[in-house]
Parts: C-alpha cells; sequence; structure tokens
C-alpha cells in the first residue's frame, strides 16, 4: 500500500509529509477544529466520530499506514471543538434567573467601569471578569461577571450568587471584538445579587501575575496625568489595553488598518528580547558567566512580561514562537518559524479551541503566516524589505478585517511603516517605564511616549481623511473569501515561478562568468 | 580457509531472519498513539463535565417540590413554605428540614427586578414561613401587608448589630473581630482615599485584610 501510495501524484508531498509528520498531525487536529467551527456540532456526532476515531486508529496500526492517522487526528480536532461548543451551549438557565457558580477567576478586564454601563436598568458602576468553574446544577464553564463590587485577581476562587442578564442585550455596548461573548467561550453574563460574591481562596498576592499586574498598575497611575488620548495610545500600544479608546478613535485605526499595533504580539516580545539581552549580557560579562544565564533569563523575562500585559492570543503566539527560538538556541538545535507557528498555533487551540472564532487569534495568526511564507514574494515587486513585510500581511489578512470591522483600508500597507516604528519606540518607552515604575519613575519615558503616541494617532487621523483612503465594505461570504484567496494564491504561484526563473538565469548567468 | 561444510552453514545463518530484518512499528506511531491516548483521556473528561450539566440537580428536585397550599400532606420532617413577589415560580413548595433560603431562591427563579437585600441566604426556612421578595423597580410594594406581611422577621440580619465602615470611627472599628489599631486606620485611609465604600465586599481590597478576615467580618458590617 505504501509503495502504491508513493507512485500517486502527491509523491513529493508524500515524501515530506513522512518527515514533517507531527507537524502535518497538529494541522489535521486543527483543521477539526475549524470544521467544527465553521458547520456547526449536534450531540448526536459524538458517538459516530469516537467511532471513527477507534476505527481509522486500529486500521492504521495494522495495515501499517501512518498517514491514516491524519484522519484520527482530525476527528479528535472535530471531538475537541465541537464538546467545547456543546458544553457552552448547554448553559440552561434563563434570562433573569439566579445562578450559583463555584469557580476561579481567569481573566480580569482591565477597565474601572463595566461594558454594561449603557443600560439603565443595570447596575452602572463596578467591574468585570471571566469565571470558570461549576454551577450547582452541575453545569461546568465559563461566565462572565459583570457589575461586580469587588474587582478579584486572577486565581481567586469564589461562591457567586448571581442573576443571568440577557445575552441579546450585548449588542447596546461596544465591544472591542464582535461576537465578544462566544468568541471567549462565554455561556452567560451574570450580575452578581448584592453580597453575592464570597471569596473561598484568594490568588497569592505574591504570585508572578500579582506582581505583574502590580507594575501595570504602577504604570496606568504614572499615565494618569496626561491627556486622556495619550493614555488611551500609551495603554494600547504598550500594554495592548483598548478599553480606553473611543468608538471614533477605534474607527480610525480600522481605516488606516494600524489596529494591529495595539495588540501585543512580535513586536513587543522582540523588544523585550532585545532588552533583557542587553541587560543580562552586560551582568554575564561584568561575572563571566555562561552564555546560558542570558538565554534563560532572556526566557524568564519574556514570561514576566507576559503576566504584566495579560495572556491574550497574540502575547501567546509570539510568546511561544520566542521562546521556540531561545530554546533551539539553547539546545544548539536549528529553528524553524514556520514550524513554530504550526506548534504555537496547536498549543493555543488545545488550550482554548474557541478562540477559532476571535478575530484578534485569526489576525495574529494569518499575518505572522504571511510575513513567513510570503514576503519572499514581494520582494520580486517592491525592493524594500518592511514595505514587503507590510503588504504580505495586509493582503493577507484584508478579507478578513472586512468580516469581522467591515472595513478595508487601502492606505493601511503604506501607513503602517511610518506608525509601526514610532509605535516600536513608544514600545521600548512603554517598557522602560515598566522597568522604573516600581521606583516611582515611569512618568519620564512615559511623557515622551504618549507625545509620540499622539503624533501617530494625528497622522493616522490625516491619512484616514484622505478620499477614498478606506472602504465600508458588507461581511464578505465564504464565496467571496474563497475566490480571494485562490486569486492571492495564484499570484504567490505565478511570482514564484518568476523567482525560479530568475534564480536559475542568474545560476547559469554566474556558471557562464566562472567559465 | 572454510571449507564447504562452513560456507552452507555460514548461508544458512544468513538467510535467518535477525532482529534488523523484523519488521518494527513505524516511529511515527511512538509519538502519535500516546498523544492520541492523552487526547482520548482529554476528550473522556470534557464529555463527562458536558453529561454532568446535562443531567437535573436529583438531590435539589427531590427536596423541594410544588404543593397546593400550608394543608398539603408533608412526609415526617418536610414543611411546607409560601414564596410570593418577583419570582419566576412563586407559590408553595414542600422542603426537607436541611433546605436553605438559597436552595429555594434557586428553584423558585430570581427576577432581575427581585430585591433579595434584606434576605440571608443561609436561613433555613421553618414550616409555615412565608416570604416575599421585592421588587426594585416597585419600590411601594404593598403586597406584604395585603398578604399579612409575608416578610419573615427571621430573615432580616438585625441592623443595629452592624458596623457601618463608611461612618464608624476608629474606636467602632476595633470593636470588630480582629481589628486592630492598625487595620482600623488602614480602612480609614482607603475610604477616604476612595471616597467611602460602595460595597461592603470592598473591604477586601484593604491592606491586612485577607481572605479569612473578610469571612468573620462580612456579616458584621454595612456601608
Amino acid at each position: 500500500m505504501n509503495s502504491l501510495s508513493t507512485k500517486l501524484l502527491f509523491e513529493k508531498f508524500w515524501r515530506w509529509q513522512t518527515t514533517n509528520f507531527a507537524y502535518v498531525a497538529m494541522c489535521a487536529f486543527m483543521l477539526g477544529i475549524l470544521l467544527a467551527a465553521a458547520l456547526g456540532f449536534v450531540p448526536q456526532l459524538l458517538l459516530p466520530l469516537a467511532a471513527g476515531v477507534g476505527i481509522f486508529l486500529l486500521l492504521s496500526l495494522l495495515l501499517k499506514l501512518p498517514e491514516l492517522l491524519y484522519i484520527v487526528f482530525m476527528l479528535l480536532g472535530l471531538l475537541w471543538c465541537g464538546l467545547d461548543l456543546l458544553q457552552m451551549e448547554s448553559f440552561a438557565v434563563p434570562d433573569n434567573e439566579a445562578i450559583f457558580f463555584d469557580g476561579k477567576v481567569v481573566e480580569v478586564i482591565e477597565h474601572s467601569e463595566n461594558y454594561f454601563d449603557q443600560l439603565a436598568e443595570y447596575e452602572s458602576t463596578g467591574y468585570t471578569f471571566i469565571i470558570k468553574g461549576r454551577a450547582d446544577n452541575g453545569w461546568g464553564g465559563r461566565l462572565m461577571v459583570i457589575a461586580s463590587p469587588v474587582k478579584p485577581q486572577v486565581g481567586d476562587e469564589l461562591r457567586l450568587a448571581g442573576i443571568v442578564r440577557e445575552f441579546t442585550q450585548t449588542h447596546n455596548f461596544y465591544l472591542a471584538e464582535n461576537n465578544y461573548l462566544r468568541n471567549h467561550g462565554i455561556a452567560a453574563a451574570v450580575q452578581p445579587t448584592p453580597d453575592g460574591l464570597h471569596f473561598s481562596k484568594l490568588a497569592g498576592r505574591y504570585s508572578p501575575q500579582a506582581v505583574g499586574q502590580a507594575i501595570r498598575q504602577k504604570v496606568y497611575a504614572a499615565l494618569e496625568v496626561l491627556p486622556a488620548l495619550q493614555q488611551a495610545l500609551v495603554k494600547g500600544m504598550g500594554f495592548g489595553d483598548t478599553t480606553m479608546l473611543t468608538g471614533g478613535q477605534n474607527s480610525v485605526l480600522q481605516q488606516t488598518g494600524i489596529m494591529h499595533i495595539f495588540a501585543v504580539s512580535g513586536l513587543h516580545i522582540v523588544y523585550v528580547v532585545m532588552l533583557a539581552e542587553a541587560i543580562l549580557n552586560f551582568i554575564r560579562r561584568r561575572l563571566l558567566l555562561d552564555y546560558k544565564f542570558v538565554t534563560v533569563g532572556t526566557i524568564l523575562t519574556v514570561l514576566f512580561f507576559d503576566t504584566v500585559v495579560g495572556f491574550s492570543p497574540s502575547v501567546l503566539r509570539s510568546t511561544i514562537m520566542m521562546l521556540a527560538a531561545l530554546l533551539s538556541m539553547l539546545l544548539l538545535q536549528k529553528h524553524s518559524a514556520s514550524r513554530a507557528l504550526v506548534v504555537s498555533a496547536f498549543l493555543l487551540l488545545l488550550w482554548q479551541p474557541l478562540w477559532i472564532f476571535q478575530p484578534g487569534f485569526i489576525l495574529s495568526f494569518m499575518a505572522t503566516a504571511a510575513i513567513i511564507y510570503t514576503t519572499d514574494y514581494w520582494r520580486v515587486l517592491v525592493k524594500n524589505q518592511a514595505l514587503a513585510v507590510s503588504l504580505a500581511a495586509q493582503f493577507m489578512t484584508m478579507p478578513v478585517a472586512a468580516y469581522f470591522f467591515n472595513t478595508v483600508s487601502i492606505i493601511g500597507a503604506i501607513i503602517s511603516l511610518p506608525v509601526v516604528f514610532g509605535s516600536g519606540i513608544v514600545v521600548i518607552l512603554s517598557l522602560l517605564a515598566m522597568l522604573l515604575a516600581p521606583f516611582g519613575l515611569a512618568l519620564i519615558p512615559l511623557a515622551g511616549a504618549g507625545l509620540l503616541a499622539e503624533w501617530l494617532y494625528k497622522l493616522a487621523e490625516l491619512f484616514a481623511g484622505l478620499p477614498q483612503s478606506f472602504l465600508y465594505t458588507m461581511r464578505p461570504d465564504i464565496g467571496v473569501l474563497l475566490l480571494y484567496y485562490s486569486l492571492l494564491l495564484a499570484a504567490y504561484a505565478v511570482l514564484a515561478q518568476f523567482t525560479k526563473n530568475k534564480d536559475t538565469e542568474s545560476t547559469q548567468n554566474d556558471k557562464q562568468t566562472d567559465v | 580457509m572454510p571449507n564447504a561444510y562452513e560456507n552452507l552453514a555460514n548461508k544458512s545463518n544468513r538467510d535467518k531472519p535477525t532482529d534488523k530484518n523484523k519488521p518494527r512499528l513505524d516511529s511515527r506511531y511512538l509519538l502519535a498513539v500516546p498523544v492520541i491516548l492523552l487526547l482520548c483521556f482529554g476528550l473522556g473528561v470534557q464529555y463527562t463535565t458536558y453529561i454532568t450539566g446535562l443531567q437535573p440537580n436529583t438531590a435539589q428536585a427531590v427536596n423541594i417540590i410544588a404543593a397546593k397550599d400550608f394543608t398539603a400532606e408533608i412526609a415526617e420532617g418536610d414543611m411546607v413554605i409560601m414564596l410570593s413577589g418577583e419570582l419566576a415560580r412563586k407559590g408553595y413548595y414542600v422542603i426537607s428540614a436541611d433546605t436553605t433560603l438559597r436552595d429555594l431562591l434557586d428553584f423558585a427563579g430570581l427576577k432581575s427586578d427581585s430585591d433579595i437585600s434584606d434576605f440571608n441566604m443561609a436561613h433555613t426556612p421553618q414550616h409555615g414561613d412565608q416570604y416575599h421578595v421585592k421588587s426594585k423597580a416597585n419600590p411601594l410594594d404593598i403586597e406584604p401587608w395585603l398578604t399579612n406581611n409575608l416578610q419573615p422577621e427571621n430573615c432580616i440580619e438585625p441592623a443595629d448589630e452592624l458596623i457601618n465602615i463608611n461612618t464608624a470611627t476608629m474606636q467602632e472599628l476595633q470593636q470588630l473581630p480582629n481589628i486592630g489599631e492598625v487595620r482600623a486606620q488602614a480602612i480609614i485611609d482607603y475610604r477616604m482615599k476612595h471616597n467611602g465604600f460602595r460595597h461592603k465586599e470592598e473591604i477586601l481590597g484593604v491592606e491586612g485584610i485577607g481572605q479569612k478576615l473578610y469571612e468573620q467580618l462580612i456579616n458584621q458590617i454595612t456601608v
């Protein structure tokens, strides 16, 4: 059977997948998750899919055909996401009825006033956080607690008595992303009754996460003397916190296609690594330590930085990719960015399958994949590396932005260049502010960061005002998306052929010159 | 030089299957099968959680059943109580002795306007108790008076024993358990810095007040 299959049309792929088995298996698992997310899931599928897993596993072992395991992994991916969807949708407490819930705080939304303040009938003040645990009726999952009188810390365990709020009313207020609750795998929004929060265990006051959050709060406190716009921009660029941005400011950023600088990503992690390596190398030289000291120290610094900015999908993606690079240095192994990208996507979806719905997750991975795989093709058309990177990312993510934000930025690739450069400086200044925050000196770098961030925003505003700088679009349907990506793929295939011909010609020329 | 017999013996040895020639399991299985088994285990855990959530809470369903009125026939140890007001399912219920008011209100279903601020949720109702849940939207709710003042007195916290942490003096705060001069000062500092406490749970934010102390204080303070 093996010999037969190798004679097939995909012989090259067949050989390639043998050496990349683990990565193809991960991709098959993620394909399963994608299918479950796109097509939906019903309980009736559980048994056939589970049987399918067993049958294909046995067939694979009996026929000694490891390739059949890809089907097993795909079916497991379907089940993995499907069960999460079923669990979320099985929440059965009706709106306006009570729920008693024991759980652990998994995320605190950084906003002094909750998202629900526009609804007069609800409490107008309070904090918002996400809790994961189990209800009295046995249901397990994640709930969003709104209008809480107390702001807990991540890791606090508590018992909650609350009222389930109407899910459909969440469109009344601004949320950073569409379908926020579903994207985060949250089954319902719950408002605690008076005296409805009883803490059973508090998170460690000196845990890395608590220290990280304390530093962040110190930087935020130092920011308070700056104008509101500067505060909002520095919080966004430095910490990925967009809660202070107004609806109008968000629109400007989406129209100019630079919203990506408001997500903590590879840019931040690279600067953290550079800063950490500079400091640790200085110490290493002084104390004559091994080079491993710098690598291990840098890894720990990156992990600590994550606790300061929070564990969003883009933060985790760039952290895993950076850790893969640093560990390969430490273990003297070859590093591959594309493999690290697959591993990070697999790990994140294993942890949170419903992130597959989240625009932040999709945009982060698509942009990075575009930069890794397609920048070289753009270099055929444009000489400038930065512009090629920007074009590669923008063209790959444009339909996704249109799908989620109904906006297509025409000038995004151009405006991104100065803004990304400038935001890099803001990020460096924010990192310095984090270092200086414990000494009460955070305002020194933050003042400059605020001013620069405001200039960058004004520049974006100027570009957004140009005629035809952006288009409002309808949500593209699946046919349009497929057509766009087919055309893009065809264009890359042409460019690949062109690059190959060019390389062959230059090799021949070199040979002739040598002769 | 080996003779013909030795040559034959060597040849027959070569034809014998050695360990190296034996077909062995592909190395990919060594990686994939444990991962698949782990994923199956994870799915099993997830499935159990999902299935548990679908089951009705049998313990509670047995403890609380609807009744026609106070004269309904009940088993020994059971009791009948009445719920009225801002609830999804009001009426008479037969409950067992260990059912708390929290269980009962959970079963009856609170609404968005249900005002339960005066209820002690841990209270165990007694036979013949009548509870009226007021509506926040209708502060002039006169139903309790019409139905013989259904608000049970034993469910209301005695307000005069509570210490208001927004107005209490240093000395009054020190009457609370485990609150000395330092913690009392911390509470006063906190309320000055934050323009008072909006909710009594906010006391958890005061320096030096941890989980255990919070549990001791929460039923003795008010705002």
